[in-house]
């Protein structure tokens, strides 16, 4: 198998290991699932969960020990982890989004088919945006440092959201009028962005003590 | 001689302390010795060689493999069991096996599971709830698993009762007899060595302190001296390090026993030293 993989293997194995920790967010994320209007926060607040604490878990562990075992370099440790963060942003939208199609049968219809997809999509946006300002982040600076990165992250995202509601609102009608693939453009410029630099970053990152 | 381990011109600084090996072979298929006191630099030379860190200069062989190229796929015939392994404590042990045999094509699940049964660790258990001798042994079980041609080990025996330290040992050694593989074993408990190494190698402040030496020839070299300071002649002072002066007389180490012996017959107690006299014996001189 492709050491990338492996790694990604690796990471879901984890999670699995950590099944105590993850219960509270999967209950969390189901919850979010069938209230439309938390929707696009659950799925952030679930790969939040998800990846963040492999990363801090690893870090606790000091897992660049590990890594030094493994015939692997630092590109793949890099990429999987990217991996591991997106396949799950995927698979956890597509799990919300199925649970929240199934709970529109038996509560009022909150999500047509329509409000559903692009609640989906909105989240999927947002979390692209957020994973890729953080694992970077965290790759590089640790789990502790980023943790402050990740902090000023919500607080200014929520500061944004409720002063300047009107804003937001005009970016999403504006957004939900350009052609899909516009309106993601800017999400993958600033994904690639920081994936580039974070990449340079990281390959030149030594594992000491405390990273 | 095939050298498994070269080393040339490796220097690091990190902070205050700086590692300098200028020169170093190590022979392929045998033990090799890596002693030294903590922070003497035994820990930053093996994460140098497994690129954990980069060295300022120099460049480090492994198996023929430059240490630093992209392509760390050379690492599947090297195993590293270093001082702290970096698995999930929460995980069980067959998930750290599932999670470390994927990267290893050559993994042999018959020769892990008979190791587990040795060790008589329980797969179902998270490998927080192991004891450090276990956690070590546990290690050990997956780096052997997969056949390596290099073993590298970081204080491998460090915090081990003595009946598992025996245990460690002694299925290192059937391994070693069976499988011909090179070790590379460090550590500052110097009554292991005694037990396994073939060759001895001392680091002193992130400089090695002698070339690497058969442990056999360092026997056969050294001997702690002890006699009547009266009866110590200027030549006889210059083949002891770290003389010592005593109520009942005075002691040292020869570095040349035979020589020793010819310049001062009998009129000297000779006896044999551990290593751990050999190393403590060359700090002490070099610190004098």
């Amino acid at each position: 198998m492709n050491p990338v993989f492996s790694l990604v293997k690796s990471d879901y194995i984890k999670l699995l290991a950590l099944k105590r920790t993850m219960l509270l967010f999967a209950v969390a994320s189901l919850v979010f699932s069938v209230i439309p209007i938390l929707f696009s926060a659950g799925i952030i607040i679930s790969v939040y969960a998800a990846v963040f604490s492999v990363l801090s878990y690893d870090q606790a562990s000091s897992v660049h020990h590990f890594y030094c075992a493994l015939p692997v370099n630092r590109s793949q440790i890099y990429n999987s982890s990217y991996l591991f963060g997106f396949s799950l942003l995927f698979f956890l939208s597509a799990v919300m989004g199925l649970v929240a199609w199934l709970s529109s049968f038996f509560t009022p219809p909150d999500f047509t088919a329509g409000g559903l997809a692009i609640n989906i999509l909105l989240g999927i946006g947002v979390g692209i945006i957020y994973l890729s300002i953080m694992l970077p982040f965290n790759l590089c600076l640790g789990t502790q440092k980023a943790r402050i990165v990740n902090i000023l992250f919500y607080v200014g995202f929520f500061i944004f959201t409720m002063n300047h509601r009107d804003v937001l609102l005009g970016i999403a009608l504006y957004l939900s009028e350009l052609p899909f693939y516009l309106a993601f453009l800017p999400v993958l410029l600033l994904l690639f962005l920081f994936y580039f630099l974070g990449l340079i970053i990281y390959n030149k990152k030594e594992f000491k003590e405390e990273s | 001689m095939t050298n498994a381990i070269i080393i040339r011109g490796l220097e690091k600084a990190l902070g205050n302390f700086h590692l300098s090996i200028p020169s170093l072979n190590i022979p392929q298929g045998y033990v090799t010795g890596f002693i030294g006191e903590n922070g003497a630099g035994k820990t930053t030379t093996i994460k140098l060689m497994m690129n954990g860190l980069f060295p300022d200069a120099g460049k480090i062989s492994l198996l023929g493999t430059d240490s630093r190229q992209k392509d760390q796929s050379f690492k599947q015939e090297i195993a590293y069991v270093g001082d702290r392994p970096g698995f999930l404590p929460q995980a069980t042990l067959a998930q750290i096996q599932a999670i470390y045999r994927a990267f290893f094509p050559s993994w042999d699940q018959e020769r892990f599971q008979r190791h587990i049964r040795y060790f008589d660790l329980n797969l179902k258990k998270p490998y927080k709830n192991l004891s450090s001798g276990q956690q070590k042994v546990f290690a050990l079980c997956l780096a052997l698993a997969h056949h390596p041609r290099l073993l590298l080990m970081d204080e491998p025996t460090a915090n081990l009762d003595p009946l598992i330290r025996q245990e460690f040992l002694d299925i290192l050694r059937q391994e070693l007899e069976q499988e011909g593989v090179t070790v590379f074993f460090s550590s500052h408990i110097t009554s292991d060595l005694d037990k396994i190494a073939d060759y001895i190698l001392f680091i002193h402040k992130g400089k090695l302190m002698m070339e690497l030496t058969p442990k056999d020839q360092l026997m056969d070299t050294h001997r702690l001296v002890k006699g009547d300071s009266k009866n110590l002649t200027a030549a006889c002072r210059s083949l002891l390090l770290n003389i010592q002066d005593n109520g009942f007389g005075f002691s040292g180490l020869t570095t040349d026993f035979p020589a020793f012996q010819a310049l001062a017959g009998d009129a000297f107690v000779y006896d044999l030293p551990a290593l751990e006299d050999i190393f403590i014996n060359y700090i002490r001189g070099e610190q004098k």
